[in-house]
């Protein structure tokens, strides 16, 4: 991230802090999205972590830190906007029955709908942890720095994080396996 | 039955696949309201910490705030000294004002020109480190009436290395430990979040030990508690309060060194 955008956006400079949302706001709300799993809640955090980011861009001291402080800006923002949302919506992108067995590990729309419920299973904290990790693929000590959490916590989260996504796919293994036998 | 490798590809794959919406409108949306959203200016607490403090704890931390420029500044005023004592050999030293020492690790509020520090006044910048000692990770469940909770308990992890403080007598070698159990109801919504850390710094004049807790409750209702620290060694006599306070090194803290020998015990009868 350039930071002489950021400390121009930190004097107030607009133009420069319209330059510097540009350049976050897609992945920002893609991030969102991942982890709240709902396309209106993760604008509304989206958006209300770019006002965030401006309103209190002066009080960052280290412009070079931009990137971290920004993103634990959104990962609260999620927060607000999931704590507001308890009961989730579904929110699922059906795909065809038809659709062939894609090539790139996801075997089936069945698969999709597991990971989906596993995911929805989980709490903020280790689906921020999931998304950092394997959509940024961010090494799990700057997930931790960005999370501000201990590098050992983050790991944690993971370790369970994957358990529970593991855990619902072996769930409709087990059912197809059973349908089969009858 | 997956294996971990095959689960992780299969995540990946699911994460990286879905689809992407274009922030564009949303961006629009947020540069119109930038003509009424005016910036916040530094000050020396963060406003995002304030703003998740419950209205007792705002009502607490201004309040002590006050009491503490309050006497700060009648000692400043009357010329007392009793406040920033200086490294001693004795116990009992003679006191003066701390002079802040590094300036690679300028005060928070002088930086931010908010005002000069108070006497006593100091900041800690702490670098990430990697952990000296590895600690534990477990997943533990818990009775719940509403389906079983889920604690996430970290236990033992150390991290050891030098920093620098713009009070000598807080720079050297720390050693900080962190605790905490996560606590994750059967929906998947947070529980609760608590833990407790300590921290101890060494120098070749003595060493400072002390500890802090926090909690997150579940209706957004969190705060944490101070690190405590007393001095030994040539600081013996001195207590230490340390604030937490947002900032680029992995531990950012602001305190301000007086003479309390130690915390004060209750009298338990008249």
């Amino acid at each position: 991230m350039d930071t002489d955008l950021v400390v121009r956006a930190q004097r107030g400079d607009r133009e420069a802090y319209a330059d510097l949302a540009f350049c976050i706001a897609d992945r920002f709300l893609a991030v969102a999205r991942r982890i709240l799993r709902d396309i209106d809640l993760a604008e509304d955090a989206t958006q209300q972590a770019l006002l965030s980011i401006w309103q209190d861009l002066p009080q960052l001291r280290d412009p070079a830190r931009f990137e971290a402080w920004s993103y634990r800006i959104l990962l609260r923002a999620c927060y607000a906007e999931g704590r507001k949302q308890r009961r989730w919506a579904p929110n699922l992108r059906l795909l065809p029955a038809d659709e062939p067995t894609r090539g790139d590990g996801m075997s089936s729309v069945v698969d999709r709908d597991q990971l989906e419920g596993g995911f929805r299973r989980l709490s903020f904290d280790h689906r921020a942890v999931v998304v950092l990790h394997h959509y940024l693929d961010l090494p799990i000590d700057r997930v931790a720095e960005l999370l501000g959490i201990p590098v050992g916590t983050a790991h944690s989260r993971l370790h369970y994080a994957m358990r529970g996504l593991r855990a619902a796919l072996d769930a409709d293994a087990r059912s197809t396996t059973q349908e089969a036998a009858r | 039955m997956s294996t971990d490798r095959d689960t992780t590809r299969i995540v990946r794959s699911w994460l990286r696949t879905e689809e992407n919406e274009s922030a564009d409108h949303v961006l629009g949306t947020v540069l119109d309201r930038l003509d009424t959203t005016p910036q916040r200016r530094a000050t020396a607490w963060p406003a995002w910490r304030f703003s998740e403090m419950s209205t007792l704890a705002k009502l607490a931390t201004a309040g002590a705030a006050v009491v503490v420029l309050v006497v700060a500044g009648a000692a400043f005023l009357l010329g007392r000294e009793d406040i920033g004592v200086e490294a001693s050999a004795e116990p009992s030293a003679s006191v003066t004002e701390a002079e802040p020492t590094d300036e690679a690790v300028p005060s928070a509020s002088a930086s931010d020109g908010v005002g000069a520090p108070v006497p006593g006044e100091f900041t800690v910048c702490v670098p990430g480190n990697s952990p000296l000692r590895a600690g534990t990770d477990e997943q533990l469940l818990v009775p719940h009436p509403e389906g079983d909770m889920t604690v996430e308990r970290t236990r033992g992890y150390t991290w050891a290395g030098t920093h620098s403080a713009t009070d000598d007598r807080f720079s050297g070698t720390h050693y900080y430990s962190w605790d905490g159990d996560v606590y994750t109801l059967a929906s998947g919504d947070d529980g609760a979040r608590v833990s407790a850390e300590s921290l101890r710094i060494e120098n070749e004049d003595g060493a400072w030990q002390g500890s802090g807790a926090s909690a997150d409750l579940p209706d957004g209702t969190s705060g944490s508690s101070p690190l405590v620290m007393t001095g030994e060694g040539t600081y013996e006599g001195l207590t230490a309060v340390l604030l937490w306070v947002d900032g680029p090194c992995f531990l950012d803290l602001r305190g301000i060194v007086t003479e309390f020998p130690d915390p004060p015990v209750p009298a338990t009868s008249p």
